[in-house]
C-alpha cells in the first residue's frame, strides 16, 4: 500500500469522479434501506404490536388470516400445552362508515376475546371490557373521535362507539381497530360463535410446535414470519430487494470498469514494478488497496447522508425505518462488489509483462 | 575475476511476417565482476532485447542465462522476479520513475517490494541519493525534476537493491551531450567502486567511450565495433 497511499494522496482528483458515484449509489442505497424497512415496518405494525409469540394459522394459509379459520378445537389444543397461553384472533379488511354521514374509514379488524391477554394488554383496551370498537390513534388525524359511532357492513349494521385508542398500528398499510371477537364473528361470519380466523400464542422456549400443529391441526409461525402473509409484505421486500441488487450490480461494474481503464492506463507503470521483482499479486494488493480505500470512504459519506435523509425523513408521512444492521450490511455488500469487481481485473495484472518497462515489445 | 552475467548460446527469435526473425543467435558473453561493458548496434537490433534477457525480464527460446552464479533462463516468472529482485539493478531509458512517488520514495518501493521497511531503508535511500548529489531533491516528485536528475534518480533506485549487476537501456538518450556524459560517469564510477558488473546499450558516444569493453551487436551476434563507425 505504499504507491497506493502516496498515489492517491498527490492524485486525488482522478479518484473524485468513481468516488462520487460510489457515494451517490451509497446514499440512494442506504435511503432505500430506511424505506423499504420503513415501509414494511409500516405494513407489519399492527402484528408487531400484538403481545403474542406465535400465531397458529389453518393448513396452507400461508400466513394469510383471510385464507385461514380456525375454531374451538384446535383452541383447546393450544390451550392444553402447559405454560403455553392461547386466545382466538379473527382478522379481515371491513371499511366503517360513520353515523350520520361523513367520509368512511379503511380498517383491518382484529376481534380479540374479552378479558384475553390481547384484550388486557394492548393499549387502549385494558381496564373496562371491549364492548365497542378502538381505533388505531392514527384514525385521530381522519376525524375519529372517541364516542363517535361507526357501522360496519352497510346502513342496517348496528353502531359501534369508538370506546378507545390503541396504539398507532396498522396491517397491510391499513390502520388497525379491536372490536370484541363476537362482533367481529358477526361481521365476518354473519353470526357469533365458534370460528376465528387464527390462534394468537404466547408459548414458553421448548415447546414442540410441530407436534401441537398435528394434533390441533394447525400450522403456526412465528410472530416474525407471519409479516410474510401481510398483503403487500413479499411484494414489497422483493421490489426492495431488486432494486437493492440493481445497485449492487451498478456500484460492482462502475468500480470494475474504472478499475479496469486505471489497470490499463497503468500497464507501463505496472511492467516498471515488475521487473523492479515485485510479483503480480503485489501490484494486485497495491491497486486493489487503493479502490478500495476510496470505496469505503465514499460509501461512509454516501451512507451518512443516506442516514442524514432518513432521519430528515422520519415522522413525516413517509414511513421510513433507521436500522443501523440493514444500512451496515447494505453498505459492507457495496464495498464487496466494488473489491469484488476489481479482482477481476488480476488476470489482466498478470498478463503485463515485465520486459515492457525496456521499451522493447514482450 | 568470476563473472556477474554470462549468456551462454541465448537465442530470440521473434515473429517477422509469416516466419521467424533470429534476433539473438546464439550470443555468447560474460561480465566480469568492476567490469563495463557496452554494447552499441542499430535501432531493432536487439540491444534491449539482449538486455532483457539478461535480467530474466524475458525467457531466450534457446540457451542459458546465468546471474550471480544462478541460472535462470527455465524458471517461473515469479523465481525470476524474485532473482532480479535480489540481484539486478535496472537503469532505464528516460529514468521510467513513478510518477506520484517523490526521489525518497522511488528507492523505498524497491525496499518495499523486497519486503524491507523502516528507518535503515530510508538512511539507505537518503544515503545513495546524496551519493548521486540529490540529497537536496530528496523529496520532489519527478515532474518537479529536470532529465538529468531524474536519470539519477534511476540510477540510485537500480543500486538500492545492492545489486551484482547493472543493466542500463539507453540511459542517456533523453539528455544532452554534456549531462549524458555526466550520467555515463557517474554508472562506471558506481560499477567500479562497488565491484560490480554493468552491461549497457546505447547509441550515445560518451557510454560507449567510458565502457571498458565494447560490443556491436549486428545480425544476431555480438562483434567487435567495426572500425569504420569510429
Ligand atoms: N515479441 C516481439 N514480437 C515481434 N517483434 C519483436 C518482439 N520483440 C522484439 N521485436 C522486434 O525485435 C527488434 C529488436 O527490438 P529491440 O527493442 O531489442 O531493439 P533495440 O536494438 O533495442 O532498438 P532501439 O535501439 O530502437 O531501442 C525490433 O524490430 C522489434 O520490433
Ligand atoms: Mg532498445
Amino acid at each position: 500500500m505504499f504507491l497506493a497511499l502516496r498515489d492517491l494522496r498527490r492524485g486525488w482528483r482522478r479518484f473524485a469522479l468513481v468516488g462520487l458515484v460510489v457515494g451517490l449509489v451509497a446514499m440512494l442505497s442506504t435511503v432505500l434501506t430506511g424505506l423499504a424497512d420503513g415501509l414494511v415496518r409500516d405494513g407489519t405494525s399492527g402484528l408487531r404490536a400484538l403481545p403474542i409469540t406465535h400465531l397458529a394459522f389453518a393448513p396452507h394459509s400461508e400466513a394469510v388470516f383471510s385464507r385461514s379459520t380456525l375454531d374451538e378445537r384446535a383452541l383447546r389444543r393450544w390451550r392444553a400445552v402447559p405454560g403455553a397461553e392461547a386466545t382466538p384472533i379473527g382478522v379481515s379488511f371491513v371499511n366503517a362508515a360513520p353515523v350520520g354521514g361523513g367520509r368512511s374509514i379503511d380498517l383491518a379488524l382484529f376481534g380479540v376475546r374479552n378479558g384475553s391477554f390481547l384484550a388486557r394488554e394492548s393499549e387502549g383496551i385494558h381496564g373496562s371490557g371491549l364492548n365497542g370498537i378502538v381505533l388505531s390513534s392514527e384514525l385521530r388525524e381522519e376525524g375519529a373521535r372517541l364516542g363517535g359511532r361507526y357501522r360496519i357492513g352497510g346502513p342496517t349494521a348496528a353502531a359501534l362507539r369508538v370506546q378507545g385508542f390503541t396504539f398507532g398500528g396498522s396491517y397491510g398499510h391499513v390502520s388497525i381497530a379491536f372490536v370484541p371477537l363476537s362482533t367481529w364473528q358477526r361481521i365476518a361470519y354473519g353470526s357469533p360463535g365458534g370460528r376465528f380466523s387464527a390462534i394468537a400464542l404466547r408459548l414458553p422456549p421448548g415447546v414442540d410446535v410441530a407436534a401441537v400443529d398435528r394434533a390441533a391441526g394447525t400450522e403456526t409461525k412465528t410472530k416474525e414470519a407471519a409479516y410474510d402473509g401481510s398483503p403487500g409484505f413479499s411484494a414489497e421486500t422483493a421490489t426492495m430487494t431488486l432494486i437493492r441488487a440493481f445497485l449492487l450490480l451498478i456500484s460492482a461494474l462502475v468500480v470494475g470498469a474504472f478499475f479496469t481503464v486505471l489497470t490499463v492506463q497503468r500497464t507501463q507503470q505496472i511492467g516498471l514494478l515488475k521487473a523492479l521483482g515485485a510479483s503480480s499479486w503485489f501490484v494486485l494488493r497495491d491497486g486493489v488497496g487503493q479502490v478500495a480505500m476510496v470505496i469505503l470512504a465514499a460509501t461512509a459519506v454516501g451512507a451518512a447522508g443516506g442516514t442524514a435523509v432518513i432521519a430528515a425523513l422520519d415522522g413525516g408521512s413517509v414511513p421510513v425505518a433507521l436500522l443501523p444492521g440493514n444500512i451496515l450490511t447494505g453498505s459492507a455488500l457495496l464495498v464487496a462488489a466494488g473489491i469484488g469487481a476489481s479482482l477481476a481485473c488480476f488476470r489482466r495484472i498478470t498478463r503485463v509483462e515485465p520486459v515492457i518497462s525496456l521499451g522493447a515489445q514482450p | 575475476m568470476s563473472a556477474a552475467l554470462a549468456l551462454r548460446g541465448v537465442t530470440v527469435g521473434v515473429p517477422d511476417g509469416g516466419g521467424v526473425r533470429i534476433l539473438l543467435d546464439a550470443v555468447e558473453l560474460e561480465v566480469a565482476v568492476g567490469e563495463v561493458v557496452a554494447i552499441a548496434g542499430a535501432s531493432g537490433s536487439g540491444k534491449s532485447t539482449l538486455l532483457a534477457v539478461a535480467g530474466l525480464l524475458r525467457r531466450p527460446d534457446a540457451g542459458e542465462v546465468e546471474v550471480a552464479g544462478i541460472a535462470g533462463a527455465g524458471l517461473s516468472e515469479r523465481r525470476r522476479g524474485a532473482i532480479r529482485s535480489e540481484h539486478v539493478g535496472i537503469v532505464f531509458q528516460s529514468a521510467n520513475l513513478l510518477p506520484s512517488l517523490t526521489s525518497l520514495e522511488q528507492l523505498e518501493m524497491v525496499a518495499r517490494i523486497r519486503g524491507e521497511r523502516g528507518a535503515g531503508v530510508r538512511a539507505r535511500a537518503r544515503k545513495l541519493l546524496a551519493e548521486v548529489g540529490l540529497e537536496a531533491h530528496a523529496d520532489q516528485l519527478p515532474s518537479e525534476l529536470s532529465g538529468g536528475e531524474r536519470q539519477r534518480v534511476g540510477i540510485a533506485r537500480a543500486l538500492m537493491s545492492r545489486p551484482s549487476l547493472l543493466l542500463a537501456d539507453e540511459p542517456t538518450a533523453a539528455l544532452d551531450a554534456s549531462l549524458s556524459a555526466e550520467i555515463a560517469a557517474l554508472l562506471v564510477a558506481t560499477t567500479r567502486e562497488r565491484g560490480i558488473a554493468c552491461l549497457l546499450a546505447s547509441h550515445d558516444e560518451a557510454p560507449l567511450a567510458s565502457a571498458d569493453r565494447r560490443l556491436e551487436l549486428f545480425d544476431g551476434a555480438l562483434r567487435e565495433p567495426s572500425p569504420l563507425r569510429g
